[in-house]
């Protein structure tokens, strides 16, 4: 028989052959699984590569995290959540709290050896205030600075035009070089990280700033791995080769059921400084939602906690108001509301709603309850939730459309309040001041999405914004949580508990207020147990 | 065909290249901006908190030239492009070619790797079936085949993930290279293997099964039972009227399948976190990222144009036939 032909006396000797042959070809590539061995770097996943890398321009979670790794600020939290001094040894109010002065460290120093000053400063309020240059959400806190001035090398003069409680929360961001354009493609900074090379769609390596005046690393760099995938990103942490990973409710008990994976991996839990919402539009006559009794009601109808226990396998805490149970200004004297969809009813039949048709639906005045809910396809969870929503609010004769759009469309639909009811996500600042989601101001233009227009808030809010005692402050904030909760503007669902692997030999590693990543010291204070650094 | 006609030919391709690439552009320019959703959604990809203030929106919307008719802005960018200037991505403020050229050698790496498996293996594959037809080795090969075609790609690099990857530790599991730098095309093949079968996956099934039946309907035709008649040994005949034949419908597929290696390769890109154009194409066009878009665009009409003449010429080379035929047409 021809060449090309092969003689074969069983009809499987093809695909084996085959098969055998890939295997073989395989084979010779890489050796059998190896556990991984310490080293002394630490490998993170991310999702995508941070689209900037200059804290002016950074909009994205990514791109703020690492630009705040390569850089430091004037000041930070710390870990029970209180300013502490970094950049800025000292600072006082003076001028009746409306001139802030900082006493800058004279042994900080640029990534290229030049000395971190006063200079510094006046570039990165100049830089910030400028909305050509910076268009990173964190340069709302500079726009209300009225005037910056440098007595000296190492000292800056902040003026406000009135006293203005939390300012020193904005000096948290990372200061610019004024000897670099934003453009630097070397990215200095004078952080305890150095940005040493960006590989595209692969990964971004920092090395450690052991010179660092303040918190120098343990550790000899990071590894940020582009992983986009959630599924690729728990097979690397099986497979050894990334060192730290997020994990998905079920990843965490698919872990936790693993014997050998649970040895080799600790896993920190921390709630999230971020809640899921849902905005009833309550501006406007013909809205629905007017009445503080109805959004009561919905909040009433919906079991959260089963939600939570349902789909997140328990990790959550169901929501209050938008101030967060691990901020100092959370006043734990308030309760959420309870499931309880007979209370439901009993406060819509009070706001004038009755089924009179008789069709399951209930009306008031000939117009039956029924609404569009906007949501965005983001997240999984967006969709799961709104399923959930939409059958307890069926319960109760209230019937709800989901619509959803990708996120670019939900975004223009909700700032220009085009909804009825919205459901989203919110990520919190560690500093309490409410002013952009509940002040009057921004309910037409703000993210005060549901509306919301109070004198009694408003006035407490800018109360708040001139009181430095803290303690008078949560005085204060306690108010607006009464009342917020009294009004029920939004449906606060529930506050995320998010879990985090981390390889078992790694020591330091704290979740920390804000989480791993941004919490102070962060991965500073990590190490290796058997880390060559370490040993030396 | 003479090199005055084929550069007749080139320069008419050339010309209807220039025109088709005209209007796909305008198209997605006017699609792009008639679409719900802000441009500037580039700058706020998952979270409302980073929003810009609505200053700093007004002064990017200027700056981006957002304020203008759209036709105007489509000629500004038209005229750049002709210039060379790609633009500038809305979302990184950097250069879209730049951003194109550092994610095209890992596309073109993908890719080629994709069409030599597909080639190397399915071709000869087909072949030898096709010379075994209607064996037991040929129907569990072609079932084989099937499940293979039916099967989504993204499952089975799911798998293939967990099984050589996580649990055999045969083959690296995502990426391109590895952590401790790039270790040249060698170090990088083992990282190609996984993510080039399973974009290569569905082509592999098709083109095993297309080149069997080409083959098949050549060894069977009359022309062959005459060279057999006339003494022409077996491989010969096997070369002659079912090889070559197979390659000329197959050369055409293959020029058309240039532009979908770029853009089809986004789910398997995610999931093997391969840095490829696939990815950026994808992530442009959520976040409405018109300059990297428009410029995608480009390169795949660019691509589809080069395909199609690529696939005109090796069609006429392989075949007299078709290049009597375009000989005619000029």
């Amino acid at each position: 028989m021809a060449g090309l032909a092969l003689r074969s006396t069983h009809p499987l000797t093809l695909p084996i052959f085959l098969s055998a042959l890939l295997f073989s070809l395989l084979a010779g590539c890489q050796g059998p699984a190896k556990p991984p061995e310490a080293r002394d770097t630490v490998r993170i996943p991310i999702p995508t590569d941070p689209a900037e890398f200059s804290f002016a321009r950074a909009h994205e979670i990514w791109s703020l995290v690492l630009t705040e790794y390569i850089g430091d600020s004037l000041v930070s939290y710390d870990d029970q959540l209180a300013i502490q001094p970094r950049i800025a040894s000292s600072w006082e109010w003076t001028d009746a709290g409306t001139t802030l002065v900082f006493h800058l460290r004279q042994d900080m120093a640029w990534h290229d050896g030049l000395p971190v000053t006063s200079t510094d400063v006046l570039y990165t309020v100049k830089v910030m205030q400028d909305p050509k240059l910076a268009t990173t959400s964190r340069a709302a806190a500079f726009q209300e600075i009225s005037g910056v001035r440098a007595p000296d090398r190492y000292t800056v003069e902040v003026k406000y035009d009135r006293p203005f409680a939390p300012a020193l929360a904005g000096w948290t961001a990372p200061i610019l070089p004024a000897h670099r354009d934003l453009e630097d493609e070397e990215h200095i900074g004078c952080g305890p990280w150095i940005f040493d090379r960006w590989e595209t769609g692969e990964r971004i390596v920092l090395r450690a700033n052991h010179e660092h005046a303040i918190s120098p690393p343990l550790l000899e760099g990071l590894e940020f791995e582009v992983i986009s995938d959630y599924s690729t990103r728990y097979a690397a942490l099986r497979a050894g080769r990334i060192d730290v990973c997020p994990l998905l409710p079920k990843q965490h008990d698919a872990l936790d059921a693993d014997a050998e994976l649970s040895t080799r991996y600790k896993v920190v839990s921390y709630r999230l400084l971020y809640f899921f919402y849902l905005a009833w539009q309550g501006a406007g006559e013909d809205s629905l939602f007017e009445d503080p009794r109805v959004r009561r009601a919905m909040t009433h109808a919906m079991d959260r906690r089963g939600l939570i226990d349902r789909f997140f396998s328990g990790r959550g805490t169901v929501g209050i108001t938008t101030f967060h149970p691990d901020t100092w200004a959370f006043d734990d004297s308030i309760d959420p509301w309870p499931y309880d969809p007979e209370r439901a009813r009993e406060l819509l039949s009070e706001a004038g709603f009755r089924d009179s048709d008789g069709d399951g639906v209930l009306d008031r005045d000939g117009r039956p309850f029924r609404f569009t809910l906007l949501i965005s396809q983001s997240s999984k969870y967006n969709e799961m939730i709104a399923t959930l929503i939409q059958s307890e609010l069926a319960k109760i004769g209230v019937e709800v459309k989901i619509e959803a759009h990708e996120f670019a469309v939900f975004l223009d639909r909700i700032r220009s309040r085009d909804f009825e009811a919205m459901l989203s996500g919110w990520h919190l600042d560690l500093e309490p001041d409410p002013f952009e989601l509940w002040h009057s101001s921004q309910a037409l233009k703000g993210p005060n999405y549901a509306g919301l227009q109070d004198a009694k808030i408003d006035e407490w809010i800018e109360a708040a914004r001139e009181e430095f005692d803290l303690t008078r402050r949560r005085g204060i904030y306690s108010k607006i949580q009464k009342r917020l909760h009294e009004l029920e503007p939004e449906t606060i669902f529930f506050y995320p508990t998010s879990s985090m692997a981390y390889d078992a030999r790694i020591e330091g590693f704290e979740a920390g207020p804000a989480g791993p990543f941004r919490s102070s010291p962060g991965p500073c204070a990590w190490h290796w147990i058997s880390s060559p650094a370490l040993a030396d | 065909m003479k090199p005055a006609r084929f550069v007749a030919l080139l320069l008419r391709r050339l010309a209807t290249g220039l025109i088709t690439i005209v209007g796909v552009t305008l198209v997605t320019y006017l699609v792009l901006a008639e679409l719900p959703g802000d441009p500037l959604a580039a700058l706020t990809p998952i979270d409302q908190r980073m929003a810009l203030s609505v200053d700093q929106r007004a002064q990017l919307r200027a700056e981006l030239g957002l304020d203008r008719p759209v036709l105007m802005r489509y000629a500004r960018w038209a005229g750049r492009l002709l210039g060379g200037d790609f633009g500038r991505s809305v979302r990184t403020r950097r250069p879209v070619f730049t951003e194109i050229r550092r994610r095209l050698r890992p596309t073109i790496e993908l890719s080629v790797a994709s069409l030599l498996l597909v080639t190397c293996i399915g071709l000869p594959l087909g072949w030898i079936l096709a010379k075994r037809a209607g064996s037991r080795a040929d129907t569990a090969t072609s079932s084989l085949l099937l499940v293979l075609y039916a099967l989504p790609s993204f499952w089975v690099a799911i798998v293939l993930q967990n099984l050589l990857a996580v649990s055999w530790g045969l083959l690296p599991l995502y990426g391109r290279t590895p952590a401790g730098g790039d270790p040249g095309l060698w170090g990088r093949l083992p990282f190609l293997i996984l993510p080039a079968a399973c974009l290569g996956l569905h082509q592999l099934a098709f083109y095993t099964r297309f080149a069997r039946n080409t083959a098949l309907d050549g060894i069977n035709s009359v022309h062959a039972l005459f060279a057999r008649a006339c003494g022409l040994r077996e491989g010969r005949v096997m070369l002659t009227h079912g090889v070559w034949p197979s390659l000329v419908p197959l050369a055409t597929l293959i020029g058309l399948i240039l532009p979908s290696l770029v853009t089809g390769s986004i789910l398997i890109e995610t999931i093997f976190s391969w840095p490829g154009l696939g990815r950026l194409f994808y992530q442009a066009v959520l976040s409405r990222d018109t300059p990297v878009v428009l410029g995608m665009t480009v390169i795949i009409a660019s691509l589809t144009i080069v395909g199609s003449l690529v696939s005109d010429l090796l069609a006429s080379t392989l075949d007299p036939r078709q290049r009597r035929g375009k000989e005619a047409e000029l």
